[in-house]
């Protein structure tokens, strides 16, 4: 038989939402008016098109006083009260919710109890407690708290112990990949003979999740190599023109590098299985500001001591970066200039570099006006701390929460340094590397460097996934 | 009672219900301050210096309302609204049905002057239609008082609850349960509404409907009768009869001399009714023609036929007509305003205002807000409260001392004669009320739930309520108080979803005599 696990609880204490979370399915109604779920229904976890663990959705207790009263006359002298009770329910219609609750824990199923944890103890709920036990069916609560009030959580608890086989805190809004393997990994512990298939389960699970991972890091790799590698030019007549087309070429230059970020952020999300929830990180202004401005420190991700690093290690790049809305062929005086300023601007950071800036846009003189491939590193950090934080921020989007117009924070003030902050010096190496290599999409080298550099994303990415 | 009068009390009804909707959202004490004022502007009003009548004060109250609410002719209320379509209504039935009886009546009597007009067409189409109306009308009047005998609802209430009750089930059964649960929460309260306003007023509205009814039917009649007149007068008729059915004439004379003994008492037998001789005379016989048949037996049908209009329709309707305005009245005079909203705006307009607060010192308010539940400084005269049987859940009971819930019922105008927990088992609950079914309830008396707001209303509290209301005598009052979520105190304000939510579950229960209001005032906040 396939195990299956039925949630059940008060009305509106969030059961919806758990099993949204844990089944990653944001298609599941779920609604701050009690009473949402009126009808069971079933999630099914299929491994290689084999069901192997089923989740089931239920209505609320609607009379527990009744049907404790009812299931406990039933005790005394019944084989199955349980079902006697529910073929007596069925024929009252102010028990529908309660006749349909009790259906799955009829036919076996264990039992996930959800509470909501910043509430108190009431009788009501002793009572749902008691009519749980009696059903005698392997049981877990979880404490799904809504609002942050710990008041109650002890008394919880309390009851807890002398009803359920186990109890864990599980916030069906905030739980993260982590958490719900660990509430996988509890479930086993209530049943011996649920091991095996939840075992399996939470192999699929963590398989499935690192494969998610896998497809992440192959998208955010191919999105940086895209963007570092695009050119756009036009040829100019006279050099009137240059500053006029300078500004178009920017601005196209611009809306693709956005396009191609916005596409590379939908299949990540289409990945972690989210339907309704759409979060777009807000633009990003870095080409238009002023390189080295004390704002794109922070948004690059990293220090100042990072940036020498960076700056030293690739100081000709950063140099000719900034030669990106200059002709192409004024690029060699400037990058051996650039090495220079590279690490000096990195290190004293702003004014002086905005300076040069201006020398840089002069036009010296030529055919064609030309905006890319980016030379400066900058762009690779831009890029991937914002995939990294929308790889976060997605992940992390529980598919029971609903709130998507309130629950968007930004990313500046979630993560004012960026997701790359606290990088060693030899990550930063791999991401000049890769930086370095990207144009020579041929050789050995790239391969080497491109897939070190998805090493570092899975890393990265892992430990994102497992935190908190 | 004038019909003008009656109207009059009709657009108040529809009033009064319009205000109270309206005054459901606003603040108590400010509520009872307006209120009491009205009653001081007004103070001489009231004839005589006696205690004014529920149905004076209504008055009162709905004029200055009105006067407040919809100043000038351009701006009416509700009610007033209703009365001058009714009156509109009311006219239009009366033209239309004389309308539709003309020319009910020049089609039929287009006559080319080759076959003479059928009687028993005549009959079948404006005689016995109208009989067999009000038969039924009769007939549904009769089974009324009969049915409770037989331990049955009243047809009325049998046949409009009855099938309100299926409507809903059919409803649910269909597509409610497929609706997202705040829209099935409203469409349950909507009818919770519509059956709590049926039970209150019962058939009172269906007496204007059943006058626009036999307005029209009387203005029928008039048409008919005043076209037949014309007819007759202005053009050559012959009245006949035939059948394929070979009864005699002599069976047709009896059944027309029975038809004619509301009037053949005081006109002559010539022309209340044919006589054997010219009903055999009018027989047609298709085979022979009508050149054979006399003139003076063609035409001694229409004397008859009046009579029959007159008597069966006419005057019939004109009875029932005067028949609905005796009930209408009487059933207005019946309606006791007696429901909780009404008792409320009575107890407000009655209580003093009282102050005691002296002139403000703002740092020790301030301390004052923070101290726990706040009371209306204005206790209401203690004659006037009335004495509640308090039922507390068995979990907050500790949290709830008498003297902290006492002075909060004395603002809402009632007082504490008993305190009870429930919600302790299915069992216990059910013990308790038997135990409440066993009381002495003298009049006046009620029973206030204390609950928790910030708890999901269940099924399973709803049907405490319905059996509570089966066991308490008639229309004694339910009071639910709701209190939010406890900290020091359990009297703590509750908030306006959940408020909402409890307003349209409770209120689904069409319960009239049942109100649900926050505990504490929700301005002291």
């Amino acid at each position: 038989m396939i195990p299956e696990f039925a949630i059940l609880g008060h009305p509106n204490e969030g059961k919806s939402s758990v099993l949204s979370t844990l089944a990653e399915d944001d298609s599941v109604r779920v609604s701050p008016t009690p009473g949402e779920t009126t009808q069971c229904r079933t999630f099914p976890v299929i491994i290689d098109g084999r069901e192997v663990l089923r989740f089931t959705d239920t209505p609320g207790f609607q009379n527990p006083g009744r049907v404790l009263s009812e299931l406990k006359n039933r005790t005394e002298n019944d084989q199955n009260p349980l079902k006697t009770f529910r073929d007596f329910a069925a024929t009252v219609p102010e028990l529908h919710d309660d006749h349909e609750l009790l259906g799955p824990v009829e036919k076996g199923a264990g039992i996930i109890y959800v509470v909501d944890g910043s509430r108190p103890v009431r009788n009501v709920d002793r009572a749902e407690m008691e009519i749980l036990r009696l059903t005698g069916k392997p049981r877990m609560a979880i404490l799904n708290c809504k609002e942050d009030d710990n008041e109650y959580l002890a008394s919880w608890k309390n009851e807890f112990r002398k009803n359920f086989n186990a109890n864990r805190t599980f916030n069906a809004h905030r739980a993260t990949y982590a958490e719900r393997i660990l509430l996988l990994e509890a479930l086993k512990a209530i049943d011996q003979d649920w091991q095996q298939p939840l075992s399996e389960v939470v192999d699929a699970f963590k398989k499935d999740w690192a494969a998610r991972n896998n497809a992440t890091a192959d998208i955010i790799t191919a999105l940086i190599t895209d963007a570092l590698s695009l050119q756009l030019s036009e040829n100019i007549s006279s050099e009137n023109q240059a500053e006029q087309c300078r500004e178009k070429l920017l601005t196209r230059y611009t809306d693709t590098l956005g396009r191609m970020e916005k596409d590379a952020h939908r299949r990540i999300r289409s990945l972690f299985k989210h339907n309704i929830f759409n979060y777009d990180l807000p633009p990003h202004s870095v080409l238009n500001n002023e390189l080295f401005d004390e704002k794109t420190w922070q948004l690059l991700g990293l220090t100042r001591q990072q940036l020498v690093i960076a700056g030293g290690l690739g100081g000709a790049a950063i140099g000719a970066g900034l030669e990106m809305a200059t002709f192409g062929h004024g690029l060699g005086i400037f990058t051996a200039m650039g090495t220079v300023v590279g690490a000096l601007g990195a290190l004293f950071g702003g004014e002086n570099l905005a300076d040069k800036a201006k020398i840089l846009g002069i036009p010296l003189g030529g055919q064609q006006v030309q905006v890319g491939p980016a030379k400066a590193i900058d762009l690779l950090f831009v890029l991937l701390n914002r995939s990294l934080l929308y790889y976060r921020h997605t992940i992390n989007w529980a598919h029971g929460r609903r709130d998507y117009a309130t629950g968007q924070p930004l990313p500046q003030t979630e993560s004012p340094q960026g997701i790359t902050h606290n990088w060693s010096t030899g990550n930063i190496k791999i991401c000049h590397d890769f930086f370095n290599d990207v144009h020579d999409q041929e050789g050995d080298n790239h391969r080497r460097s491109t897939e070190k550099f998805r090493q570092l994303l899975l890393a990265t990415m892992q430990e994102i996934s497992e935190s908190e | 009672m004038g019909p003008m009068k009656t109207n009059r009390q009709y657009d108040d009804i529809i009033d009064l219900e319009y205000f109270c909707h309206r005054d459901a959202a606003v603040d108590r004490s400010e509520l009872h301050r307006r209120d009491r004022n009205i009653m001081l502007e007004n103070r001489e009003q009231p004839a005589g210096g006696d205690q004014p009548t529920n149905r004076q004060l209504v008055r009162l109250w709905l004029s200055a309302r009105r006067g407040s609410s919809f100043p000038g002719p351009d701006r009416k209320s509700p009610g007033s609204i209703f009365g001058d379509t009714y009156l509109l209504a009311r006219n239009l039935a009366g033209i239309k049905g004389i309308l539709v009886g003309l020319l009910a009546g020049f089609s039929f009597f287009t006559y080319a002057g080759t076959t003479p007009v059928n009687v028993f067409h005549f009959l079948l189409l404006f005689v016995v239609p109208q009989l067999v109306l009000v038969g039924l009308l009769l007939a549904a009047w009769l089974l009324r008082p009969l049915l409770p005998g037989l331990k049955l609802p009243s047809f009325y209430s049998l046949l409009l609850r009855g099938m309100l009750t299926r409507i809903a089930a059919f409803i649910h059964k269909r597509w409610l349960h497929k609706m997202a649960a705040d829209q099935r929460v409203s469409v349950s309260h909507a009818f919770g509404i519509f059956k709590a306003r049926s039970s209150v007023y019962g058939s009172l509205f269906y007496w204007p409907l059943f006058a626009l009814f036999q307005l029209f039917a009387i203005g029928f009649n008039l048409g008919l009768l005043a076209m037949i007149l014309i007819k007759i007068s202005t053009s050559d008729l012959a009245f006949g009869w035939q059948s394929t059915l070979q009864f005699s004439a002599e069976a047709l004379h009896r059944a027309v001399a029975l038809a004619a003994l509301p009037w053949s008492w005081f006109v002559t037998q010539g022309s209340s009714y044919p006589s054997l001789a010219q009903i055999e005379g009018s027989r047609i016989i298709l085979k022979e023609g009508i050149y054979h048949l006399t003139t003076g037996n063609l035409i001694a049908w229409w004397p008859f036929l009046v009579f029959c209009l007159l008597f069966y329709g006419l005057f019939l309707r004109l009875a029932l007509f005067v028949t609905g305005k005796i009930m209408e009245h009487r059933s207005l005079q019946k309606l006791s305003f007696d429901t909780p909203a009404c008792i409320a705006l009575f107890r407000r307009m009655q209580t003093p205002l009282l102050s005691t607060r002296g002139t403000p010192e703002q740092e020790k308010i301030m301390a004052a807000e923070q101290a726990g539940p706040q009371v209306p400084e204005h206790p209401p005269a203690t004659s006037s409260l009335s004495p509640q049987v308090v039922l507390i859940p068995e979990d907050i009971q500790s949290l709830c001392p008498v003297e902290e819930l006492e002075p909060l019922l004395r603002s809402q105008g009632m007082s504490i004669k008993k305190i009870q927990c429930f919600m302790i088992s299915y069992e216990e609950d059910h013990r308790l009320l038997r135990l409440l079914a066993e009381m002495r309830w003298d009049p006046g008396e009620g029973i206030f739930l204390l609950m928790e707001g910030w708890m999901v209303p269940l099924i399973g509290f709803l049907s405490f309520l319905k059996e509570l209301r089966k066991t308490l005598p008639d229309r004694t009052i339910i009071n639910i108080g709701l209190i939010g979520r406890p900290g020091a105190t359990a009297f703590s304000q509750v908030s306006a979803e959940d408020l909402a939510l409890w307003q349209q579950k409770v209120g689904a229960l069409g319960d009239p005599y049942l109100t649900l209001s926050p505990l504490l005032p929700r301005s002291s906040l």
